[in-house]
């Protein structure tokens, strides 16, 4: 080792092994899966009505985050020209090749395979028809088709990240209901201001890519106009669950303060467009859906059981 | 095994292997994002520059409009900005005192873009602009004839009216420097 340091050689002993390890795990996108976790839960306990089996919440949990780890591998096999152009994804394992595509793609065929064996074998095959639509959907319809093309990219391809909620009910249920389908679309509309406030800062890195994502090639200005009327329709449509819904007051208050705030941080950032304002708006959208999809438990757990 | 488990073991094997091939090999097409952008091809370096209107932006309100070809005679220099772009900010100072040291050969016109007034008036009483400012709030050049692919954008203009030049980005002494000289010649 001594000779190796003398010589200037910076050498880290990482076996291949552990590399290739952590490179398959990277490309599931960990972080996304936290937020599937966050939304899938308390849609399950809703659902419901009270506390559903620990059983059926972990498998719930594996099945979703085995397919959407998959569609996550899917999607940086087919992304991996633009990311490596991009600063933000330079680091990922296709970019860096401690994964060759061939190997990163069997995985994301594995990882869907047992997605559907899980929810077919142990919940029931309407969860894991979900699971598998919305990877195809995402890697079909956003990946492969829109990303590329169209500013309204993560709009559309945002219907992928709304489905485990109906994954989350189905589970428990057998079946899809209004209220799941709102709950989802409260997902769906969230997505574009969650989204663009973080492309703003990362605005440079998509044109670098070629990649048409609205900040890029839109003022941000105009930006912050459609980021605020998303913000105001998830606002008004958490807020209209509560009487579709059997929500009590622990959602109703959580909802409406958290989504003065979401609208609050939209208007700071429509009157200011700069990215410090764009950077605030996409943390506190992170904490929104977070105090929404909780206050969902907290209030079955108050008034349901 | 009987002979219905093996083919069904065998077409599942077909299938893997042929999705995976099909994602590996497959690249999805990119419509360059200059297309898809803003709308125009915006100004070509020796065309006549798109003539246009707008308010001053002092008197945004009053819809008293200045148009491009009033200027005619003197070469041009019309930089695109907004307030809350920062590197516009940062290459105000740079070219309000080119403005004011030229001000007999070349004129500069600021055309706040897609931003509210009072934000860019604030702005620009901050630093102190030497140039006429216009306001485009609706951001109807940027977007059309004028067409760019960000801010701050810069365009030369000859005294007849002629693009000579545009920059995206930032201005600097250099650019000036050359930007003054194509000017006088032209």
């Amino acid at each position: 080792m001594a000779t190796f340091a003398s010589s200037g050689v910076a050498v880290t002993l990482q076996p291949k092994i552990l590399l290739k390890l952590k490179g398959y795990i990277a490309l599931t996108k960990p972080r996304i899966i936290e937020l599937l976790l966050i939304t899938t839960v308390p849609t399950m306990f809703l659902a419901k009505d009270g506390i559903p089996s620990l059983e059926l919440i972990l498998i719930t949990v594996l099945g979703g985050t085995l397919a959407a780890g998959g569609a996550n591998a899917f999607n940086m096999v087919i992304d991996r020209d633009i990311d490596a152009k991009m600063e933000r994804t330079k680091g990922r394992p296709l970019v860096t090749k401690v994964l060759r595509p061939v190997e990163a793609t069997f995985f994301a065929v594995i990882l869907e395979v047992a997605a559907f064996v899980v929810f077919w074998a142990f919940v029931n095959l309407l969860s894991g028809i979900l699971a598998v639509s919305a990877m195809a959907f995402y890697v079909g319809v956003y990946t492969v088709w829109l990303k590329r093309r169209s500013t309204q990219n993560i709009v559309i391809g945002g219907a992928a990240g709304a489905v485990p909620v109906l994954i989350g009910w189905s589970a428990v249920t057998d079946k899809i209901s209004l209220v799941s389908v709102l709950l989802a679309f409260i997902i769906f509309l969230w997505t574009p201001p969650h989204f663009w406030a973080l492309a703003v800062k990362y605005k440079e890195d998509y044109r670098a890519a070629n990649v048409p994502m609205l900040p890029t090639v839109k003022t941000n200005q105009r930006t912050a106009n459609e980021i605020l009327i998303y913000s105001i329709l998830v606002v008004a449509l958490s807020v209209a669950l509560i009487p579709l819904s059997s929500l009590k007051w622990a959602y109703a208050g959580s909802a409406v303060l958290s989504g003065l705030g979401l609208i609050g941080y939209s208007l700071l950032f429509k009157i200011r467009p700069s990215s410090k304002n764009a950077m605030k708006l996409f943390g506190f959208s992170i904490t929104y859906l977070t105090i929404i999809f909780l206050s969902i438990a907290v209030d079955v757990l108050i008034f349901h059981r | 095994m009987n002979s219905r488990k093996v083919i069904l073991l065998v077409s599942t094997i077909i299938l893997v292997f042929t999705t995976v091939y099909a994602v590996v090999n497959f690249r999805p097409s990119s419509a360059p994002i200059s297309s898809i952008t803003l709308g125009g091809e915006g100004p070509q370096i020796g065309k006549s520059a798109p003539n246009f209107e707008l308010p001053l932006l002092e008197s945004s309100k009053l819809g008293k409009n200045i148009s491009l070809s009033s200027f005619k005679g003197t070469p041009l220099i019309l930089n695109f900005f907004a307030s809350w772009c920062s590197e516009c900010a940062q290459e105000l100072p740079l070219l309000s005192s080119f403005a004011k040291s030229n001000s007999s050969t070349i004129k500069v016109i600021g055309i706040d873009s897609g931003d509210s007034p009072t934000n860019a008036s604030r702005l620009l009483a901050k630093d102190g602009a030497h140039f006429t400012v216009l306001s485009d709030e609706d951001e109807s050049l940027i977007s059309s004839s004028y067409s760019s692919r960000g801010l701050p954008y810069s365009v030369l203009i000859s005294k007849n009216g002629t693009v000579l030049s545009t920059n995206l980005g930032s201005l600097n002494q250099n650019v000036l420097a050359q930007w003054k000289k194509e000017a006088s010649v032209n």
